[in-house]
């Protein structure tokens, strides 16, 4: 911990990290127009630029932007972590079976992931999500079907070499069942650059978010999601450049903090890259 | 003579490579009782480890081919399932390995490695494991037990690691226990120690141990009984005191001439050990042999009992010629 917060790099990635969190969390309490974000309309003022009322200005509905976007990083953070968590939960175990055991087993799942891999991320969450409906929910399981084989292949490498690790033997020499080997032993032993790289995709994932919901796939309107919220605002672009802007913002730096934070824990969990750290 | 603890015959063990199957073992024939200390000699590749891993069936299947009989207590263990080899593992035949440092996994206490191994095989709840756990390292000489289970391995000497590692094998009384070289990572005040504690626990509970080694001194030390092997065979099979006072086969005289002395230069045997692809035709330690004659590089040896427990596969060598009367 104390090596990660020495790097002023990862230090600001926290810090971001740490501020969108809080934004999603304290979202009611922070948020001056709270009902804004959730459905209500102030025609009155509509277009408002920023001033003290309506810091970062309002939309096409007269609603507060800056209440909207503290709304908005509590999808992002919630579908991120639901959707690399589903991600996780379905590539993890898969790629510990399939390094531990090789053989058939491993090229099936390998094969598998191969499919997958085959389309370009985005592409395949916008054919899941056009096959699943537009929605939330769906766009998270889209999300997670587009990356679960990146975990799977991530784990599968890193078991493999586990496996031949001494103390796996030991564990099959005292009688220790495959797939306990499988989750007490590999596992534990290869999770900690799937923890770097879960975090450095966490702001993919708001990003490929952000993209459906831009393109229709993801988040209806009225939700307060970053991206809905760039596609409706884009049309006022000109008299309102506002509107797009502070959601814009949002995103570029909640990308940006979860980077970076990425890269300090690279940099903390792998030995090789103590010195660097220094 | 009463049945053997372990009884191994025609064990051949193949590896399959890109250059085809290279044989690695092939033993006559090999045993070890109950209350008994038989070392396994012989120099790094000659299949010695193979012999361990074929006895608890851990070969992968893709990769080796395990042939002839492994009898534990009247039963073959060769082609016994994957799953009735996990009852066996760690409970009736448990295993000591070479580097206690990598045999623990890194991410859990001792205790808890412990305990895990207790349960997996005699279930019961946490707590009575716990209460086995700490009998056990007591059982090894590691003081304070309560203290050291809570330790994560590196945070634990090699020699503690090793210690720690025998109560996991001893943790389920298993009737045999294979020592795979398991002091060669070890230094030699601790190497003492760890044999010593190895001897005398085998004592107590009476168990049957194959103890694999490249190191005649902790032979001497340890065993009664010692095979030799060369190549992927049993060549000398002796009472150990035998082997060394008059050892039989050209290949044991050979190792054990080689061994330092004060004031001696070294004796090393003379030319490599044969490539496992390309055998010699005859007996595979011919080419190596001062003994050798003619018919050597044409006849594969035999074991040839000489009586009084001792054999070896040699045609030269007589049984007056190692002490033993016909």
């Amino acid at each position: 911990m104390k090596r990660l917060l020495k790097n002023p790099l990862s230090l600001a990635g926290l810090v971001i990290v740490v501020i969108l969190l809080l934004a999603a969390l304290l979202a009611p309490v922070l948020a001056p127009f709270p009902d804004h974000a959730l459905g209500g309309v102030n025609p009155v003022a509509r277009f408002h630029p920023p001033d003290g009322t309506y810091w970062m200005g309002t939309d096409d509905l007269g609603r507060d932007i800056f209440s909207r976007v503290l709304y908005g990083a509590r999808i992002s953070v919630w579908t991120g972590v639901l959707a690399i968590g589903l991600a996780l939960v379905l590539g993890v175990p898969l790629g510990a079976v399939a390094g531990t055991f090789g053989g058939a087993v491993d090229e099936l799942i390998m094969r598998i992931t191969d499919i997958f891999l085959s389309f370009p991320p985005l592409l395949l969450a916008i054919a899941i999500g056009a096959m699943l409906g537009p929605s939330l929910s769906n766009t998270m399981i889209a999300i997670a079907l587009a990356w679960w084989p990146w975990y799977t292949r991530l784990i599968r490498g890193e078991a493999t070499s586990v496996r031949e690790r001494p103390f796996v033997e030991a564990a099959r020499a005292a009688g220790v069942r495959p797939l306990v080997i499988v989750f007490r032993h590999i596992l534990p032993n290869t999770i900690a650059p799937v923890i770097v790289q879960a975090s450095m995709d966490f702001g993919s994932v708001v990003l490929t978010l952000a993209s459906l919901s831009f393109l229709g796939l993801g988040a209806q309107v009225p939700t307060p999601e970053w991206g809905l919220m760039i596609n409706t605002g884009r049309t006022y672009f000109v008299n309102a450049p506002w509107y797009v802007t502070y959601p814009g913002l949002a995103i570029f730096l909640t990308v940006l903090g979860f980077n970076l934070l990425g890269d300090g824990l690279r940099e903390v969990l792998d030995p090789k890259g103590v010195k660097r750290s220094a | 003579m009463p049945e053997p603890l372990l009884s191994i015959e025609q064990l051949t063990v193949t590896f399959r490579t890109e250059h085809g199957p290279v044989q690695v073992v092939d033993i006559e024939q090999l045993t070890v009782g109950r209350n008994e200390v038989v070392g396994l000699v012989g120099e790094s590749g000659c299949g010695k480890s193979s012999v361990a891993l074929s006895i608890l069936g851990l070969h992968p299947a893709h990769a080796a081919r395990v042939g002839g009989r492994v009898v534990l207590e009247g039963r073959n263990l060769v082609g016994l399932s994957e799953r009735e080899l996990q009852k066996i593992r760690g409970s009736k035949v448990a295993m000591i390995f070479q580097d206690p440092a990598t045999a623990f996994n890194p991410v859990f206490t001792v205790g808890e490695q412990l305990m895990r191994v207790i349960r997996t095989h005699k279930g019961g709840t946490q707590r009575q494991a716990r209460a086995r756990a700490l009998e056990l390292l007591e059982l090894v000489g590691m003081p304070d037990p309560a203290g050291v289970s809570c330790r994560y391995p590196h945070q634990l000497s090699g020699g503690q690691r090793q210690r720690i590692m025998i109560a996991v094998a001893l943790s389920c009384g298993p009737d045999l226990l294979i020592a795979d070289e398991p002091t060669t990572a070890l230094d030699v005040t601790i190497e003492a120690q760890i044999l010593d504690l190895l001897k005398q626990l085998q004592r107590q509970f009476g168990m049957g141990v194959l103890l694999i080694t490249h190191d005649l001194g902790v032979v001497a030390r340890t065993c009664d009984r010692v095979a030799v092997m060369y190549a992927g065979r049993v060549v000398e099979e002796a009472p150990v005191a035998d082997l060394f006072r008059r050892p039989a086969h050209p290949y044991s005289r050979g190792l054990l001439g080689s061994l330092p002395r004060r004031g001696q230069e070294l004796r090393p045997i003379g030319g490599t050990v044969p490539d496992l692809r390309h055998l010699p035709p005859g007996c595979r330690f011919a080419p190596r042999c001062p003994l050798a004659v003619p018919t050597c590089t044409t006849h594969d040896p035999k074991l040839i009992d000489f009586g009084s427990g001792r054999s070896a596969a040699c045609p030269v060598v007589h049984a007056e010629e190692v002490g033993v009367r016909d």
